[in-house]
């Protein structure tokens, strides 16, 4: 029985924690990372996609990030993303209503730095929709 | 003496005092539930932050990232001051700004002089009245902060670091112990290094713990001390464990490029929602001091108050039996 213990965060809130973890598949940028116990300590930066967490009873927890990074150290995982979101909790009505109100915003808004981070936002629904389409096997995106 | 009317009215001022103290109490203590929700849910990601961040200087070693090298000479340095917007907080702006200036004065004496960014209205005005014109200035944030000044602050300390501007970055603020209790704290934000840490297995699991848990951080009244044996303990312990090479994707290089700016950014944003959750904290006691303060004035009043109108009810039944008496003679 693997010990390994998994937490997923963001800036302002924790979107997921177990410690009762097998594996965990963090998309990386040179490509998907499978990480179990005793790997050797690991910094590694992320591509926008699915962290998927394989729990020892055989689940599979899927969570949409986007950004950030995975470290690991031993017995512990850490994903600290710029966005995290629990693919159980995607609504597609939401993310629509999301969208529209992004998508005018950034129409109405000058270029600069508000017009990037709402075009950012506007990435992370997307990549949250593509997550949820095909939970489990979506790595990056 | 006073009369029955000056006496009345000045109940009446305290009262109305009163009622202004006990409102600011009640808002304070209503904001202070959503302040510390924020620093609390914020934490689990500053805890990763510190300790990912703590495990890389262990193994990378001070030459990896000119973030993390210390200036050989320090002869110029950065002091953030983060203080509140407005006043009636007790000893909440004035134990930060007195703090920073006398490290500011220790740091002269050294030949060291300092720059200093005042986040907050109250910092703005104090500098301002000693003469010194701050480098940044942030105002309306401490009701609200937001990861845009954090952004803005961690992008200019470490952009002067790196160029050699400054030698070291110093942060002063009231770190929120707890809902009631406020500590003041400087902390040696650049260069990177470990300086306090906590066994992170711990520190995480109890992710309501005080940020203090995790967050390298050095009591101002031993400063130097502290940053001393904290550096040689941590020669010891860097002799005494070796410590497997980090594996970075893509690579070193990279990715501490980012990821200590990031750190730099979330450990500002930390700070400054801290200190928020502080100024609610402190104001709410400064406000229970003054309402419990005025509680006492009124009672004294009263009771003066009924004195002397007794006194007046006195004299007035002497003069009438006096007067009586007289007439009886």
């Amino acid at each position: 029985m693997s010990k390994l213990t998994c937490d997923i965060v963001h800036l302002q809130d924790r979107v997921y924690r177990s410690e009762d973890v097998q594996m965990v598949v963090v998309p990386g940028q040179l490509g998907e990372t499978g990480i179990m116990e005793n790997h050797v300590p690991l910094v590694s930066k992320l591509k926008s996609g699915a962290v998927r967490v394989h729990l020892n009873d055989g689940t599979v927890k899927t969570i949409a990030t986007q950004g950030g990074y995975a470290t690991c150290s031993g017995t512990r995982v850490y994903v600290l993303a710029d966005r995290a979101c629990d693919v159980d909790d995607i609504d597609e009505n939401e993310l629509r209503e999301e969208e529209a109100v992004l998508q005018q915003r950034i129409a109405a808004e000058e270029e600069g730095i508000k017009k990037k981070v709402l075009e950012r936002k506007l990435r992370w629904v997307n990549i949250r929709r593509k997550v949820k389409d095909g939970a489990g096997n979506a790595a990056h995106i | 003496m006073a009369t029955l009317h000056d006496i009345n009215r000045r109940i009446n001022s305290v009262k109305s005092t009163k009622q202004i103290t006990r409102t600011m109490e009640m808002i304070s203590a209503a904001k202070i539930r959503r302040a510390r929700d924020r620093v609390e849910r914020t934490i689990p990601y500053t805890a990763g932050m510190a300790s990912t961040v703590t495990g890389i200087i262990d193994r990378v070693g001070a030459s990896a990232n000119p973030l993390l090298r210390v200036h050989d000479e320090v002869k110029h340095i950065l002091i953030v001051t983060v203080v509140s917007d407005r006043g009636l907080a007790g000893g909440f702006n004035g134990n930060v700004l007195r703090a920073a200036e006398r490290i500011m004065k220790e740091k002269a004496a050294d030949g060291i002089t300092a720059d200093v960014i005042a986040c907050g209205k109250k910092a703005i005005s104090f500098w301002k009245y000693r003469k010194i014109t701050p480098i940044m200035e942030f105002t309306d944030l401490s009701a609200d902060p937001t990861m845009g000044e954090a952004i803005q602050l961690g992008n200019y300390a470490m952009e002067k670091y790196v160029d050699g501007t400054y030698d070291e970055v110093i942060l002063v603020y009231n770190h929120a112990r707890n809902a009631g209790d406020q500590v003041l704290r400087a902390e040696y934000l650049l260069p990177v290094r470990r300086i306090v840490f906590v066994d992170t297995s711990k520190a995480i699991p109890n992710w309501l713990a005080p940020m203090s848990a995790f967050v390298s951080m050095v009591d101002l009244n031993n400063l130097q001390e502290t940053l001393a044996t904290g550096e040689s303990a941590e020669k010891e312990e860097a002799a005494a464990d070796p410590t497997p090479e980090v594996v970075f994707e893509p690579e070193q290089e990279s990715v501490l490029w980012t990821l200590l700016p990031a750190y730099m950014r979330t450990m500002f944003y930390a700070t400054l929602i801290d200190s928020a959750a502080g100024e609610q904290g402190a104001r709410r006691n400064a406000m229970k001091a003054a309402t419990d303060n005025a509680n006492e004035m009124q009672t004294n009043l009263t009771r003066l108050y009924n004195r002397v109108r007794q006194g007046a009810i006195t004299t007035e039944l002497n003069e009438i039996v006096g007067g009586a008496a007289a007439l009886e003679d």
